[in-house]
């Protein structure tokens, strides 16, 4: 059994102006010790998705479908489970580092606030597993850091404290919500890899949210492709790029440049923008914006079908899909 | 930081000097001076015994000297710790202040503190219930206590819990703390309920804005109940507007003693500006403008003092 099954998540914020779905028909699942890459632009629901699991999201926010961890339902989790969930069982990591830290607290007191409030750690073993929280995702001088402030520490640092803090309570499952977007781009890297040999370490589920697939490549073993807030594919990453099937992938990976790319090579970006999600969506999203558009992507929502009869676990929901280089 | 204090305590001198010639330069030119302290005698009586308290008066109050001498007598006297003689009643106003000032401190931090215990609980809980029907009925609430002026709020007060319902003693008593902490409920009462109503509208507003920031949703993540959240991570970087407002309020606080103290009768500073000012009593009501200025500039220094505690971000540089 997966460690993290999410089916037919929905997720529709009321509005003055209406409701606005945000996430429709969403399903994946993460393995235990898995890493899982949820990957697409701004507005296409990988956040609102996450943090309907991590019971981030306002109250105008109605969540529907089924999500269940280690067999028990994320959305309906007893009071008393709930409290050693959060934080213990799933911990998460955010974009920005410098606003994930509370400003007028030392870097120790919110290391240790987790530990000591789920495990009732003393004040000693919370610090002393603080330093060792530290030293795990490099940070040089420990001690020293946990006497600091937020501002006393560079960006790539802070994200480092916020990963360590994510890990206070060994959680099984690790979310990151594009943790290095606000990174400089010399520390990316760095906090990816760091992200990949901790999963490896730890034996934890990662699903690393990011709106560039050249982040996922290496560093997952399945990858789900949103847009519009619906999945438009979904495969092990190896077969995700060996056999991209819906045009948006395709669209995505030339939208990236690449090493290997001949010199003067145009970048092609996607024309048009995102769809407006206060419209209930009756046809394929990305129909707009799509160069293989057909009649029938605008009349009606794609289905999910499967590659190759299901035995690579590849799906796509395109009605006119585009195997092999387009 | 020395630097910083440095540089405020010049600034804070200052400030205390302006008024200090303001104050005395208006009730010098306000009227006769001799007048006031002897009344009818300082004119209309005539004969050599008259002549010789007008000229002692002249000579204690330093009335034949050009003003800007006067002025600088007066405040090198009071640097002295002495503040010269009331007029009135011809008891030194230091002494009068010994007597008085405590009163009103006693009476403004009551306030202060019923005030804090009331708005910081109560914005925590509009806050986390923003925008919700009880929030939106708190908010009517606290518009209302905005709203109802101290004059107002004494005279009902005081009618209902001292004379219909008999809880609270109808007149002044100091003999212990317990009954000066129980006699002055009603005036710091009183006092409170403006501050109350501001202090939530303040919090309030800045606890939503914090509650909005990712290490709130970081906080959460941890797994922490909802008021812990609110406590130890969202209320001290909140705290921002409602001391900066705590500091002015203090000057609000020594006005509304004007009312409030002559009303209940407390012999505090308020009560004592107001009868001093009706007796044209000079010394006094300069003696008391003085230490209010220096209780609010004093105050307000430790409430810039205080950011730098509130959020280490804050340098305090001159």
């Amino acid at each position: 059994m997966a460690l993290l099954e999410v089916r037919d998540l929905a997720v529709t914020f009321s509005t003055a102006n209406g409701p606005v779905y945000a996430v429709s028909d969403v399903s994946f699942s993460v393995e235990r010790g898995a890493a899982i890459g949820i990957v697409g632009e701004s507005g296409s629901g990988k956040s609102v998705t996450v943090k309907s699991l991590m019971n981030l999201l306002p109250s105008s926010a109605k969540i529907d479908g089924t999500a269940t961890y280690d067999g028990l339902d994320v959305f309906n989790l007893e009071p008393s489970r709930r409290k050693h969930f959060y934080g213990v069982d799933v911990a998460m990591v955010f974009q920005n580092p410098m606003t994930s830290l509370n400003p007028v607290k030392r870097i120790g007191e919110q290391l240790t606030e987790g530990m000591r409030f789920h495990r009732k750690l003393s004040r000693g073993d919370a610090t002393a597993r603080a330093v060792e929280l530290l030293d795990l995702v490099r940070i040089p001088d420990p001690a020293k850091r946990l006497r600091q402030y937020p501002h006393e520490l560079s960006g790539g640092m802070r994200q480092r404290v916020v990963i360590a803090m994510a890990l206070a309570n060994d959680p099984a499952l690790l979310i990151a919500d594009e943790p290095t977007t606000a990174l400089d781009v010399t520390v990316q890297r760095d906090i990816l890899d760091l992200l990949d040999g901790l999963r490896r370490d730890l034996d934890m589920a990662l699903v690393l949210i990011t709106h560039d697939l050249g982040v996922v490549r290496d560093r997952t073993d399945d990858i789900v492709v949103m847009y519009g807030g619906r999945v438009m594919e979904g495969a092990p990453t190896e077969d995700l790029f060996a056999n991209t099937v819906h045009p948006y992938t395709h669209a995505l990976r030339s939208s990236i440049p690449n090493m290997s790319m001949p010199r003067g090579t145009r970048l092609s970006p996607i024309p048009g923008s995102p769809p407006d999600l206060a419209i209930a969506p009756t046809s394929c999203p990305f129909a707009p914006r799509c160069t293989h558009v057909t009649d029938a992507c605008r009349t009606a929502l794609p289905a999910t079908k499967t590659l190759d009869s299901g035995a690579s676990g590849h799906t796509y929901a395109c009605v006119n899909p585009q195997l092999g280089e387009v | 930081m020395v630097k910083f204090v440095a540089g405020r305590l010049v600034q804070m001198v200052l400030v205390v000097l302006s008024v200090t010639l303001l104050a005395f330069g208006a009730l010098n030119f306000l009227g006769d001076p001799l007048f006031n302290i002897l009344g009818a005698i300082a004119d209309e009586a005539s004969g050599p015994e008259f002549d010789e308290v007008r000229n002692a008066a002249r000579a204690e109050y330093n009335l034949d000297e050009p003003f800007l001498v006067r002025y600088g007598l007066w405040l090198s006297d009071m640097a002295q710790g002495d503040f010269g003689r009331s007029f009135a009643n011809g008891t030194t106003v230091s002494e009068e202040l010994g007597r008085r000032l405590p009163v009103t401190i006693q009476l403004m931090v009551y306030a202060q503190v019923l005030a804090l215990l009331i708005s910081v609980p109560w914005a925590l809980w509009s806050a986390s219930k923003a925008y919700k029907a009880v929030d939106k009925v708190s908010t009517v609430v606290s518009f209302a206590m905005l709203g109802i002026p101290v004059f107002a709020l004494a005279v009902i007060v005081f009618w209902l819990f001292a004379v219909r319902w008999n809880i609270f003693p109808t007149r002044f008593e100091d003999d212990t703390i317990r009954s000066r902490l129980v006699s002055m409920f009603l005036p710091a009462s009183v006092l409170a309920v403006p501050l109350i109503a501001t202090y939530q509208r303040l919090l309030r507003t800045d606890l939503i804005s914090t509650l909005q920031e990712d290490f709130i949703a970081v906080a959460r993540a941890k797994g922490l109940p909802q008021w812990r959240v609110l406590v130890r991570h969202a209320l001290r970087p909140s705290l921002f507007s409602m001391l900066t407002v705590f500091g002015i309020q203090t000057g609000a606080l020594i006005g509304g003693s004007l009312i409030v103290e002559s009303y209940f009768s407390i012999p505090g500073i308020g009560a004592g500006v107001v009868e001093a000012i009706i007796r044209d009593d000079f010394p006094v009501v300069l003696a008391i403008v003085v230490v209010v200025t220096v209780i609010f500039v004093v105050v307000n220094f430790f409430v810039d003092i205080l950011y730098s505690f509130l959020d280490p971000r804050v340098q305090l540089d001159g």
